[in-house]
């Protein structure tokens, strides 16, 4: 079987992405904010569309308009939440079961957790175009509140032991429901060998006084990259990480100078350095032909998950 | 002919065909398919979006932006597609992107400096409306209690400067109460809705009624102008903003609290304390006292400039300039013609003050 390279490339430039982070800053502080959903919508689309695998930028499509509505609809959940919290425990003053609304409460909020990354990798993938064809993530809701709460509580039985069984559990999950039109992606990750490499990770910075940090990180890297596959029939591609420790040294200490030196100005060449890095040390190889994927996954534009997440301050978890 | 040939991913299917575009008033017209015949697809130019990434430039057609068009960076038609495909910029947005980057620093620097003004003056401008009289006085009472609790008052000097302030006619509007603290710095300020507070070390350095009549009609205008509520409510303001900026708006209730104690270290800006001068010499001569007084008290101030605190409201523009001193020079010449004499009721309760034996 012919197995081929593919090119994956950054062609972002700092200061481009750094005069859109500007024309943001000074809309959103304008608008007292309300711009944030169109300054992310541009934000993404600059980084996706400097993004390429086979010479095809990767193109986001989310609209500023879709994320303010679900902005909105984010809030209005979390308030209306509060609200009703609040009302519950001031009526039931008092009583016994104050204390047991609120872990009552608790729970409902941990459980916004898996649904909001659910209904996040929807709307991001659903948006995310190569060549034409849609991303799309497959994966079913009760599966993924079953394996969170699960995790968390194994998680605080073991003292946060289980911690990495219960992240590669969910990242396992969530990746390997991810496709790009009819190919789909997997991923092999287990929570034996990563926690052992961030037990050796931890110790061996602690002794080694920071140093071996830099080797740490790339190997969490690489074992994110390594585990990831792309089949499509029989066809498969494979993801290694050609980044070294020296390398993400130079990357993050760099990046931390130039973060302190700028005051957080230069927070776009970090960016975009960051990125470049990664595209430069991902190289792809298979037998996948490209040109044959379909159109197969259905558009989804409601971005109330996602803008829960930006609310909730979750980031994009993988 | 405008015709371009081009590469086309039609949103189904990942493999691009090669097509032909024409583009004729404001819209891309798509020909694909054998021969480049039939009817053309049709995409307005302004719902198309265009960028360049690695040399090639890339338009996304329609709304949906899923079908786009790649022009290689090798076509002999690259830049006379990218000049007419990058369109025109509509919206605000789309022109702020468009422009150079000084135009950009120099539009946020001035955001910047909107927010700062919005923060330190229009805020604290429109509460300062809002808080009427007897809620000032109130606040200044709170205040009050939490700047002395650390002082050792000196009921005795407090009493003779009550004494003497009673004599003049400091306000209108609020009842006018000394205190002095026993603290060797040279200090004194006013508090919202009519606490001054004077330190034991800036009587010393006073040597005839007049001064101390120049200081405590200063710091009264600081009460009858509202300057230190004013300065308050920016300070709080500025506060405000900086907590916004470096930790979100979680603190904000917090900010309010720690700023209210720290009033004693107001510092106005230079245009107060002129009123202030002014009007505090306008008093003196409304009761009949030299307003001469005030230079007294600022050459005296300038002579022991060392020892002065620098959150002194009086010496906030410091140093002490020549221009306030000038000032009051041409305020004291302006009325060199009127007669003064200071009551002689002052003059005891000074003597009693200075060398109470």
């Amino acid at each position: 079987m012919e197995t081929n390279t593919y090119a994956l490339g950054f062609y972002g430039k700092g200061f481009d992405f750094w005069k859109i982070q500007i024309v943001n800053l000074i809309l959103c502080i304008v608008t007292l904010g309300l711009y944030y959903p169109w300054a992310k919508a541009r934000t993404l689309a600059y980084l996706y569309g400097q993004t390429t695998f086979e010479e095809q930028p990767f193109v986001f499509t989310g609209t500023g308009r879709e994320m303010f509505r679900g902005f909105i609809k984010a809030l209005l959940i979390l308030v209306a939440l509060y609200v009703v919290m609040i009302c519950l425990v001031y009526t039931s003053a008092g009583t016994g079961i104050v204390q047991l609304l609120l872990l009552l409460f608790y729970f409902v909020f941990l459980a916004l957790v898996p649904l909001v990354l659910h209904g996040a990798y929807r709307y991001r993938m659903a948006k995310t175009i190569w060549r034409g064809i849609r991303f799309g993530y497959e994966g079913n809701r009760g599966e993924l509140v079953k394996l969170f709460f699960k995790g968390f509580f194994l998680t605080i039985i073991t003292f946060g032991i289980y911690g990495a069984w219960f992240s590669m559990n969910l990242r396992r999950y969530l990746l390997s429901h991810v496709k790009v039109g009819n190919a789909a992606f997997t991923y092999h990750g287990s929570g034996d060998d990563f926690f052992i490499l961030n037990l050796k990770g931890y110790f061996l910075s602690v002794f080694t006084l920071g140093i071996y940090f830099f080797w740490w990180q790339k190997d969490l890297f690489a074992y994110f990259v390594n585990n990831l596959r792309l089949t499509y029939g029989d066809q498969k591609v494979k993801f290694t990480s050609s980044a070294t420790g020296s390398g993400f040294a130079g990357l993050l200490i760099v990046n931390f100078l130039i973060l302190i030196c700028t005051l957080g100005i230069g927070y776009a060449w970090v960016v975009t350095r960051t990125m470049e890095f990664a595209a430069n040390n991902i190289s792809v190889t298979g037998d996948i032909n490209f040109s044959e994927l379909a159109q197969t996954q259905p558009d989804y534009s409601d971005a109330t998950a996602a803008d829960m997440a930006d609310i909730l301050d979750f980031g994009f978890i993988i | 002919m405008n015709e371009y040939s081009v590469h086309y991913y039609d949103g189904n299917r990942s493999a691009p065909r090669n097509a032909r575009i024409e583009i004729q008033n404001g819209a891309i017209l798509l020909y694909d398919g054998e021969g480049y015949e039939g009817r053309p697809l049709v995409f307005p130019l302004n719902t198309c979006k265009a960028s360049q990434a690695g040399g090639n430039l890339f338009v996304y057609l329609g709304k949906t932006g899923v079908a786009y068009l790649e022009v290689p960076g090798t076509s002999p038609h690259y830049t006379a597609l990218l000049a007419l495909l990058q369109g025109q910029p509509t919206g605000i947005d789309a022109k702020l992107h468009k422009q150079k980057w000084p135009v950009l620093v120099l539009a946020l620097c001035a955001v910047f400096a909107l927010v700062y003004l919005c923060f330190t003056q229009l805020l604290p401008g429109v509460a300062l409306r809002l808080i009427s009289r007897e809620q000032e006085k109130v606040l200044g009472e709170k205040i009050y209690r939490s700047v002395l609790t650390d002082s050792e008052v000196d009921h005795f000097q407090t009493q003779q400067l009550q004494a003497f302030a009673d004599q003049l006619h400091l306000s209108d509007q609020y009842a006018i109460r000394v205190t002095v603290v026993k603290n060797k710095e040279v200090n004194a300020f006013a508090l919202p809705g009519g606490h001054i507070v004077v330190y034991s070390g800036i009587l010393r350095v006073m040597e005839s009624p007049e001064t101390a009549a120049g200081l405590l009609g200063h710091e009264a205008t600081h009460i009858n102008q509202r300057h230190s509520l004013r300065g308050m409510l920016s300070g709080i303001g500025w506060s405000l903003l900086r907590s916004i900026v470096f930790s979100g708006f979680g603190d904000m209730g917090n900010v309010v609290l720690s700023n209210a104690g720290s009033l004693h270290q107001l510092s106005y800006s230079r245009k107060l304390e002129r009123e202030a001068d002014r009007k505090g010499m306008e008093l003196l001569v409304r009761n009949h006292i030299d307003p001469a007084g005030m230079k007294t008290l600022m050459l005296a101030l300038q002579k022991v400039d060392k020892g002065i605190l620098p959150a002194f409201s009086f010496i906030s523009t410091h140093p002490l300039t020549e221009e306030r001193i000038k000032n009051a020079d041409d305020f004291i010449q302006q009325h060199k013609n009127a007669k003064f004499a200071t009551d002689s009721s002052l003059n005891r309760i000074w003597k009693q003050l200075k060398d109470p034996r």
